[in-house]
């Protein structure tokens, strides 16, 4: 499967540059950006008055003040900084399937989030995860370094099993700044996506998930008794397949997603279903914006 | 042995698209998906399926157990055909030879189809296999040695005869044989020619015993009755003799109950297995039955009277009417047994045998109810049965409506019991026909009976009138279309242009002339005279038989041998793995698979 994307679409990312993720969180961060942070700092956003004490910068009293009650007062103003935004890809071999391929649609949406985060000075990280983290592209932040997220990304493959919890545990023990975790991933994990996703929110991470839909892989011509083989386990299944069945597969598919919807809604996670029939770019510019996770 | 080889051969076909099922499932097309996930949530959620089954199910080993299996079971399917020492047995080929055998049948009596069948069955038998001919009665008698020569072997069935004797072939029948025929190191066939005897083979004998049955309606229940009145003055005893006969296959236990009036004097139990008569004595010494009334039967404790049918004996003399004021207990007593005779003892019949019969021809499951006034003693009949015969009444409404008889298929009315009949006012006879049914009209005086094919609704009666109205109706109707009016002895000429009549009536001016047992066999009566010679009413009985044979209840003239040898273990692993196979064919290739 050719999973190689073509980022260089000038006019495509023109269009990212006038975006910016919102999150539902304020985190501290190392470099200086253009979100609000947690510490007072230098910005023009008034934050509080406080008394002067010796040290203070003398500037910032405000005069008005002193003039009016006799008292020193100090100004403060809210510091902005960056913050790190984490993509979390799942790059197991069930990505591969689906028209076009799950996993490619998955890494032009993390292209994309990369490109819309760097335009805003904000920091990405971008990690493959299946049965573990597979490799990952250490965050960087600037808008130079999109070039290498891309090609990160093009140089990626799915492959293995998935296990979120493992791979989740395993990659947010090693962040030391803690800020919007995205995950892009079809969900298909027998032992669960909940506690991976829990175990984040504890953790502080203001969570957003990303649920890969694409219609199922079993082709119609392929009716009648046939093995089914999992693509990533190798478990077979015989099943006796007709329209009936697909048609309650897809139903399940719907009753799944809804379910990962409601898990979201109860413990106050962003999720959005990326269906692989809907054209990229209208997705990026189009759904994303509607579910307030752009402005 | 020939004529089983090709029928076992019949079997081999069912097994090939069991087999042919069983290995197409190893062959399945693979199809590579993203993940299994959904599927097995929605399997999951719907059946809760264990997943070991699926481990066992792909185990090399379950699937050399499941190939075992199906082997084993091709293997004794064809073990029958490939069993060499059935074409080295000699076979000895035994005719029933009992009374039961005279019996007439489509023309011809059992007897005579039981020889023409072991001709038949002697054809068959390979050229090298020794055959012997002999009989049984109440004994079993080998009349030839065991020979290859075919001519020679018909020339004995020629010379066996028919034996006044009762059959039996039980046990000790068996026994007789080990002892007198059986070689030693020697395998035998034993195949009997009868007419439904039933017979208890047990032990490890290396003989097969296979069964033709010749001459009888399959499932056929029969019940052959007499009875005699003696007075024993010695005893000053009054004797009541009542002689059951059965020739079904399974006998019959009767609860026969003796009246008087409305009282239930006397019940017991009777027991007749198959092929057999019983003589029961009954002292009815102190129950005088001079009683004029006309009561009703009324038995108390119905439910106890758990038997299969039910023989009364109304002991009232000159009783005209016997069903009059019928309670409901006894109309669901009637109606909760399979065959209920009623009988009128007329003083004037001391020595005279009379046979009542009841049969029901039900095939197997005997479903009509039977009533019938003996019509021997001139006192009239009424017979019901026989609902599968479709040229009959389909519903009979009788006197006060209370008693519902489906099914009637003859309709026969003593003239003399019009005349004095006592019917409530209201009382009603409702005749519905679909076609024409046999209507005989005896008149004891004039020693005349009348023949007639009556059709209710051609004849332009109204479907529902009283009875005396409707008798004097069809008698008018009978003199106005010159209806014959014969007596006995030209009964059988009348009898050969009648057709759709399924019953007959005998008329009760030849009563002293009756000698021997009567017998009803398939809704006819038989009757020997004393002068030896037999009314031929069976050409009637073809008729009859066609026609049962056509309602689905079937009169098999061949049936089908039936191998009396116990069954081997690789019979029943045979049976075992088709189920199995069955089974897994619906997991694999039904909707069971998806089930998983």
């Amino acid at each position: 499967m050719d999973c190689n994307i073509d980022f260089y679409d000038t006019a495509f990312l023109e269009k990212l540059k006038d975006l910016h993720i919102l999150t539902r969180k304020l985190f501290h961060a190392r470099l200086r950006g253009k979100r609000r942070s947690l510490k007072k700092g230098s910005s023009l956003e008034f934050a509080d008055y406080k008394k002067y004490s010796a040290g203070d910068d003398f500037r910032f009293i405000d005069w008005n003040i002193l003039s009016r009650l006799q008292c020193y007062m100090i100004k403060s103003y809210w510091d902005e900084e960056n913050i790190n935004i984490y993509i979390f890809i799942d790059a197991s071999a069930s990505m591969a399937f689906g028209n076009p391929p799950k996993f490619l649609y998955a890494k032009k949406i993390a292209g994309s989030l990369s490109a819309v985060s760097l335009f805003n000075h904000d920091s990405v990280g971008i990690s493959l995860f299946s049965n573990g983290v597979d490799c990952f592209l250490p965050s960087v932040s600037g808008k130079n370094q999109i070039n290498r997220c891309f090609d990160y990304l093009n140089k990626i493959k799915p492959n293995g099993s998935t296990d979120f919890l493992r791979s989740v545990d395993e990659y947010s023990r090693n962040l030391k700044d803690k800020g919007v975790f995205i995950i892009i991933s079809d969900f298909f994990d027998e032992n669960g996506y909940q506690k991976a996703v829990l175990k984040l929110i504890s953790r502080g991470f203001d969570v957003n998930l990303i649920h890969i839909n694409s219609k199922p892989s079993v082709k119609q011509d392929f009716h009648g008794n046939v093995s089914m083989i999992d693509s990533e386990s190798g478990e077979t299944l015989e099943i006796n397949l007709d329209d009936q069945f697909i048609k309650t597969i897809e139903m399940e598919r719907i009753k799944y997603h809804d379910e990962i919807k409601r898990f979201c809604l109860l413990n106050r996670v962003y999720c959005f279903s990326a269906d692989t029939e809907i054209p990229f770019d209208e997705f990026v510019l189009g759904y994303f914006k509607r579910q307030l996770f752009y402005i | 042995m020939g004529f089983m080889f090709f029928k076992n051969l019949f079997y081999l076909f069912f097994v090939i698209p069991v087999i042919l099922l069983f290995f197409l499932k190893i062959k399945r097309p693979s199809v590579i998906i993203d993940s299994l996930f959904l599927v097995k949530r929605l399997l999951i959620n719907k059946n809760n399926i264990l997943n070991t089954f699926d481990g066992i199910k792909k185990s090399f080993w379950f699937l050399l157990i499941q190939c075992l299996i199906v082997m084993v079971f091709v293997l004794s399917l064809c073990g029958l055909v490939l069993n060499k020492n059935h074409a080295k047995k000699d076979i000895l080929v035994l005719i029933d030879s009992s009374i039961s055998m005279k019996t007439m049948f489509q023309s011809k009596t059992r007897f005579d189809r039981a020889k023409s069948k072991a001709e038949k069955i002697i054809g068959q038998i390979d050229a090298n296999t020794n055959v012997a001919i002999g009989y049984f009665n109440n004994e079993i008698k080998v009349i030839s040695p065991f020979i290859k020569d075919k001519p020679v072997l018909k020339s004995y069935l020629n010379d066996i005869k028919l034996s006044l004797n009762n059959g039996g072939f039980s046990e000790s029948f068996v026994n007789l044989i080990e002892k007198n025929v059986y070689q030693k190191n020697a395998f035998l066939d034993i195949v009997v020619i009868t007419d439904h005897i039933k017979t208890v083979v047990s032990g490890n004998r290396k003989i097969n015993i296979f069964y033709e049955v010749v001459g009888k309606s399959d499932g056929n229940i029969g019940i052959t009755g007499a009875f005699i009145v003696k007075d024993n003055e010695s005893t000053a005893k009054t004797i009541l003799r009542v002689k059951f006969g059965c020739d079904n296959a399974r006998g019959f236990l009767a609860r026969v109950g003796i009246f008087s009036g409305k009282d239930l004097i006397n019940n017991f139990l009777v027991n007749i297995p198959s092929g057999s008569e019983k003589v029961v004595d009954v002292d009815i010494t102190s129950n005088v039955w001079i009683d004029n009334r006309i009561g009703c039967i009324k038995i108390d404790n119905i439910d106890a009277l758990d038997v299969d049918n039910i023989v009364f004996f109304r002991m009232k003399n000159k009783t005209r009417v016997f069903l009059n004021g019928v309670s409901n207990d006894v109309k669901r007593f009637l109606n909760s047994y399979d065959g209920i005779v009623f009988c009128d003892n007329d003083s004037g019949l001391q020595k005279t045998d009379v046979a009542v019969s009841v049969n029901e021809c039900g095939g197997g499951r005997v479903f009509a109810k039977k009533l019938i006034i003996n019509p021997l003693t001139g006192v009239g009949s009424l017979s019901v049965g026989g609902k599968t015969d479709v040229s009959g009444f389909s519903e009979v409404s009788l006197i006060d409506e209370s008693m519902l008889l489906k099914g009637v298929n003859f309709l026969g009315i003593d003239v003399d019991f019009v005349n004095n009949i006592n019917l409530p006012a209201n009382s009603k006879l409702l005749v519905k026909t679909k076609s024409a049914p046999l209507i005989f009209c005896v008149d004891d005086s004039a020693v005349k009976l009348s023949v007639i094919n009556f059709d209710v609704e051609k004849s332009g009666f109204s479907k529902q009138m009283s009875f005396p109205v409707l008798l004097a109706n069809m008698i008018d109707w009978l003199s106005s279309n010159d209806t014959p009016i014969v007596k006995a002895d030209e009964l059988a000429k009348y009898l050969s242009n009648i057709s759709n009549a399924s019953y007959i009536l005998t008329p009760s001016s030849v009563k002293t002339e009756y000698e021997g047992d009567v017998f009803l066999e398939s809704g006819c009566y038989r009757i020997i005279l004393k002068n030896g010679t037999e009314l031929p009413i069976y050409s009637h009985l073809l008729n009859y038989d066609e026609s049962f044979s056509k309602s689905g209840a079937g009169v098999k003239e061949w049936a089908v041998f039936k191998f009396s040898q116990k069954i081997d273990l690789s019979k029943l692993f045979g049976v075992l793995g088709f189920i199995i196979i069955v089974f897994e064919g619906i997991i694999f290739y039904g909707i069971g698979s998806n089930l998983k």
